[in-house]
């Protein structure tokens, strides 16, 4: 399960001006590129997974 | 803002894991020369240089297969891994632009329309135009971009937001006969186009499409932005480098220039 903000407070910093676009997105761009990282390598595993198991692999 | 890390943290924190596939080669490559070794020296070891010479040979003849087979899977890993790191890339842009750009600039989009005054609604107007062209910057891959937005009133247009690059935009586009590229910026948002170009230095570009003399930029997109029938102005991102920008920017800025629309059109 999964809740949270549609818009998260950094976000909402940035749009009332109370942070400086760079340090916005140099912490959106980490943010995301940690999430893409974990996403990407787990996506990779369950497809690993799949092929190596003979019921489910073609 | 508490759990927002500080910069200089950068992006080392999620490097790639080290790869096991070296050692796994170099422990391979020992096991295959002790058990060679062994079976070289079981019934002692060669005593003439003929016998020596056929050692070597056998020790080459054993080494070839293994370093092909090593070559090919440390290929394979740099192939895997490239496909990954582009995967990551991908994902990562998209993660960017929808989820910390489009949501809370619609959010800003939102509040325009609702702003209880005139002068609540300005403001929002142009903290919005701000986010857009920050937004523009950061988000497409130029180098050193800047961001422009040139707001159409009176049927000129100028510079009333800019993020990036150090040089504010001194470029005024108007519809006077001598303005050719006044004239062409001015069509560009009359007809809801866009603009990308690689190089302004290498393209055969349209007539008013070429950069001001001493412009310092090589490639740039221009889009349209617009609501409905209300032309408003045209959005821009350029970079001193040629090539900076492809189709995934492309869209980021006509996504941009639309939600600046909306946010920037009156009600009836």
């Amino acid at each position: 399960m999964q809740r949270g903000q549609v818009v998260p407070d950094e976000a909402r910093a940035w749009t009332a001006g109370l942070v400086m676009a760079s340090d916005y997105f140099a912490w959106a761009r980490r943010q995301a590129f940690s999430k893409a990282s974990a996403a990407i390598r787990s996506r990779l595993d369950r497809r690993r997974l799949r092929s190596q198991d003979p019921g489910t692999s073609r | 803002m508490n759990s927002m890390p500080q910069i200089g943290e950068g992006l080392a924190a999620a490097a790639w894991p080290r790869s096991r596939l070296r050692a796994w080669i170099a422990l391979e490559a020992f096991a295959v020369a002790l058990g060679y070794l062994v079976a070289v020296a079981w019934d002692g070891l060669p005593t003439t240089p003929s016998r020596w010479a056929l050692v070597a040979a056998g020790a080459v003849a054993v080494a070839i297969p293994l370093w092909i087979k090593s070559r090919r899977e440390l290929r394979q890993e740099a192939l895997a891994r490239s496909a990954e790191t582009i995967a990551i890339e991908a994902d990562t842009k998209l993660r960017l632009v929808v989820g910390d750009v489009v949501a809370p600039i619609a959010e800003v989009v939102g509040r325009v329309h609702q702003a209880a005054d005139q002068a609540e609604r300005s403001a929002l107007r142009g903290q919005l135009k701000q986010l857009i062209v920050e937004a523009a910057a950061n988000l497409c891959d130029g180098e050193r971009a800047r961001a422009t937005f040139f707001e159409l009133a009176g049927g000129e247009m100028r510079a009333t937001a800019w993020f990036g690059r150090g040089d504010q935009p001194e470029t005024v586009f108007t519809d006077a006969p001598d303005d050719r590229r006044g004239q062409e910026a001015l069509l560009l948002v009359r007809f809801h186009d866009f603009l990308l170009v690689d190089d302004v230095r290498a393209e055969s570009l349209p007539r008013g499409a070429e950069p001001r003399p001493g412009a310092t930029y090589r490639s740039f997109i221009s889009v349209a932005v617009f609501c409905a029938e209300e032309n408003l102005g045209m959005l821009s991102v350029d970079a001193p480098e040629p090539y900076a920008f492809d189709e995934t920017d492309l869209n980021v800025m006509r996504a941009m220039a639309q939600l600046l629309g909306a946010g920037l059109v009156d009600r009836p």
